[in-house]
Parts: structure tokens; sequence; C-alpha cells
């Protein structure tokens, strides 16, 4: 069973992340906040972290700047964006996201694209 | 109406002359309908002219020191100064060499002496009446700026808002389809035929409401001015090949033919792909939409003295109809009528298309028949100029 941090504050879009993650005999732990998801992903150690851009207090960018100077690269973190041009993704590349996972998602390629980081 | 508003104050005259009698006497001529100012030398006339801005000098020529003219020529000097109108006075002077000397220095008019009361009281109210018509001209031209500036200022307001606020329709949007997708999925339970037709209509729809808010984003963000290219050296023949591939499969479930013509050798364009690709990807499924047989066929080439490339997209659809073509680049001014269920899109593709083609130093053109199809095609610099990019 593999562990997913799901980093979003939408409640309805968290709802539905589980429920896809879930389909998949995953264990999932959420946060809400990006400097929760900070704390989650340092004392809970997932193996994956699916990370919102747009958070209250620290945005996902500067969580996940603050996830890999306290972690380094070992967890694989996927930015959940919303669609963009060019610029905004390779933000989150730069942040140190690995890759990142288009809002509105398909379920179908929102899975697969989980599986290919687990 | 606003004539009457206006609050007409008696216009100010600096009067300079080192004789006291002669300035005496023009005050008298003046003084029931100016306000007046009195210098004595041509320093003195200088400081007064800076203190108290009058609105006409009428300057002595013959003073000691300094001259009339060297007296003007400082006041063109000093920007305080400079715009004061100055009509020479002079008893000395009257031959017509030095009256034009003074005027070609930018004098307003000279007078000799003796002054006549009726030409001096009409040649200050000639000046009086140019000044009016300037300040109004100023005043009008402040305003239209002021306008100006708070358009502009709300049509970036209006696409930084557009720009915000597509971002927050997509995130109920990602419930919907995210929903949606999970129930077609049936992993919470099977559902029967009726109930997944009525739910790929709900797909369907929220898919066309997300294309929508996208192509909004995109419009508003090259209206703010938010837009920033990346230029990249790369080959437009793979980019092409890419696109077709992409849209491949469903001209052929279509039951169309594609034919693709293009050169063997590499086609090297430094450009912004992105952008491309979107135009491209418009064009094609443009072509896709309005043809029900046929072909789709793409064209990839150079000019004929190799500066651009040029890439035509044909079909066999229902082409448009020549009043719908000047107005083919304007949002929302899709093809109406019988056509608008069965070909449902944005209305905003091709106005996104012409905006990112300017963008990118690029043209479109577009020629059509109806009922036989419609060509388009986009003509792009081999090179991006990078010292005009906005």
């Amino acid at each position: 069973m593999k562990k997913i941090l799901v980093v979003e504050d939408n409640e309805d879009n968290a709802f539905l992340f589980h429920s896809l993650l879930s389909l998949r005999n995953n264990e999932i732990i959420e946060a809400t906040t990006g400097l929760e998801g900070v704390e989650l992903a340092i004392s809970k150690m997932p193996d994956l972290i699916l990370m919102d851009i747009q958070l209250p207090d620290v945005n996902g960018l500067e969580a996940t700047r603050q996830i890999r100077e306290a972690l380094g690269d070992k967890i694989p973190i996927l930015a959940v964006t919303s669609y963009a041009m060019t610029g905004d993704r390779e933000e989150c590349i730069a942040a140190g996201c690995n890759s990142y996972i288009e809002k509105p998602i398909n379920p179908e390629t929102f899975l697969q694209k989980v599986e290919e980081f687990l | 109406m606003k004539e009457a508003l206006t609050i007409r104050v008696p216009m100010k005259i600096l009067l300079v002359d080192d004789n006291k009698d002669n300035v005496e006497l023009l005050r008298q001529i003046l003084m029931d309908e100016y306000t007046l100012f009195f210098a004595y030398s041509g320093d003195e006339c200088i400081a007064k002219a800076i203190a108290e801005q009058p609105e006409l000098i009428l300057l002595d020529v013959h003073m000691p020191k300094m001259d009339g003219y060297e007296t003007m020529k400082k006041l063109q000097q000093d920007e305080v100064t400079c715009n004061i109108p100055v009509i020479f006075a002079s008893a000395y002077y009257t031959d017509p060499v030095m009256i034009v000397r003074g005027l070609e220095q930018g004098a307003f008019d000279y007078l000799t002496k003796p002054i006549d009361e009726s030409i001096l009281l009409a040649k200050v109210r000639t000046i009086y009446k140019i000044k009016m018509a300037d300040d109004k001209i100023r005043q009008q031209k402040d305003e239209l700026q002021l306008v100006n500036d708070k358009l502009q200022s709300a049509d970036k307001l209006k696409s930084i808002f557009l720009a915000s606020m597509s971002h927050e329709l997509r995130t109920p949007l990602n419930s919907i389809i995210g929903f949606t997708g999970l129930m077609l999925m049936e992993v919470a339970g099977t559902i029967n035929e009726k109930q997944k037709e009525q739910l790929n209509r709900v797909k369907r729809n929220s898919q066309h409401l997300l294309e929508l808010i996208n192509d909004v984003l995109d419009i508003s963000k090259i209206e703010a001015d938010k837009v920033e290219l990346s230029i990249s050296a790369f080959d437009l023949i793979r980019l092409v090949n890419e696109i077709v591939q992409n849209i491949a499969p469903e001209i052929q479930a279509k039951g169309l033919s594609l034919k693709v013509n293009q050169p063997e050798k590499a086609i090297t364009v430094e450009n912004d792909p992105m952008r491309i690709r979107q135009i491209l990807m418009n064009f094609m499924s443009n072509a896709l939409k309005f043809t029900k047989q046929g072909s789709i066929s793409v064209e990839l080439g150079l000019n004929d003295d190799s500066t651009q490339a040029v890439i035509t997209i044909k079909d066999t659809g229902i082409g448009i109809k020549a009043e719908h073509m000047r107005n083919l680049f304007e949002p929302f001014q899709q093809i109406s009528g019988d056509f608008t269920n069965s070909y449902k899109g944005t209305g905003l593709g091709l106005y996104l298309c012409k905006k990112l083609s300017t963008l990118i130093q690029a043209d479109i053109q577009v020629s059509s028949e109806l009922d036989s199809g419609s060509q388009f095609t986009l003509i792009l610099p081999k090179k991006i100029n990078m010292g005009i990019i906005e």
C-alpha cells in the first residue's frame, strides 16, 4: 500500500482525488494548507505528494520549495495546476515539482500519471 | 454652457521701457482692460516675467545695457518664460531690417513709436483671442489624455479580472468534470445506458465550458500583456507532423481523407512553438468541424525568397459566406443559423489565433468558397525579430 499526501484546499476537489486514489488501494493523507502540507510531508514521509498551487498561507510552489529543502528530492511531487500558458508550468518545475497534472483533471489520465510516479 | 462658466481673468501684461514717460503712456492706454506690471530694464523684465508670468510683454528695443533683442533671447532660453508672446516697440529702430530681425527672432509683432492707441489695443486683443483659443486647446488635450488614461487602465483591469475569474471558474469545473468521469468509470456501481447517455452530455458540456474558459483566459492574458513568448529554434515539419498525428484519428473517424504535403528537408524556424501549435490546432479543428465529406490537406513550405514559412490547411467543408469573411476574426462571430448546434465552438478560436499571430509576428490569410471549402494560411518569419517583441 502506497502513502499519498494530497495538499488541496477545495473540499470537493480533495474528495474527488480521495475517491480516485482509493480505487488503487492507496493510503491517503490530506492537508488543506501549504504549511500543513510541509508538516505532513516531513512527519509522514509519503511515497508521493499531489500539490495544489493556489493555497491559503503559503502557495504550492513555496510549500514544494520548503519540502525540497527539508527532505531533498526523494519524494516525487506532482503539481496539480489549473490550465496555464507555458510560463506557469515551468515555474512548477523550477520550484522542484517532478511534473504536473492539469486541472480540471480527467480521471483516467490522472490515475495514469499517479501510477507513473509510484 | 461651458463657455459661460469660464471666469475671464484680465490678461496680465508686462510693460518694459527704460523711459518712464513711455511706460506711463502705455499704462494709460491699457489700464482699463488689463492687469499691468512694469519693468525699466532688461534684467528687471526677466525677473518680473519669471515672477508674474505675464501673458504678453511689450518690450522696448532700445535700452541701455541689455537691449530688447538680447532680453528676448534670454526670455526664450528659460522654459518658464519662453512661451510668453512679445511685442517689440521702438522709436529708434524703425527701418524694415530691424523690424524683420525682431520678427525673425520670434516676436509676435513690432510696433514703431509713436504708438497709435487703437492699433496697440487691437493687437493686444488679437493676442488675447489667440491665448484663449490656445488655452482651450490645451485644456481639451488634457481632458482627452485623462479619458484615454482611464480607458486604458479600465481595459487592463478588465483583462486582469477575466484572467482571475477564469481561474476561479475552473476550480468547481474540476469537480464537475472529475466526478462525471468517475461515475462513467462505474467504480461505485454500474449505470444504465440512459444514465450513461445523460452523463456523457454533462461531460461534453463541461468540456465545452472548459474550452470557453481557457480561450477567455488566453485572450485576457494577451490583452493584459501577460504573455511571455518562449522562443526557440525548432523544425517546423516536426511540429506540424505532431499536430497532424494528434488530430488524425478524429479525421479518420469522420471518414475524411488526410493529405500532407511537405518538403523533405527540415524547416528550421526561430519562434514560439507553443503559440504556433495553438494556431494550427485551431485551424485543424475548424477544418475538421466544418467538413462533412472529402478531405483535409496540410501544405508546408517556404515563400519565394525563403524568408518566411508558409503553412496552409485546406478543407472541402461548408465554406464561409462572403458577408462573414469580414468579421471572421472578431470575437463570438460564429456562423449562426442552422449550423449552431452541429458546429459547437467557443466563437473565440480565430480571434485568439489573430491575437497570437500578431504576437509571434505572423500573418493569417483566408480564402473560401461557399459549399466547396476554406483555406487558412499561416505565414511566419523564419526568424522572429527579437528587437520588436512587445
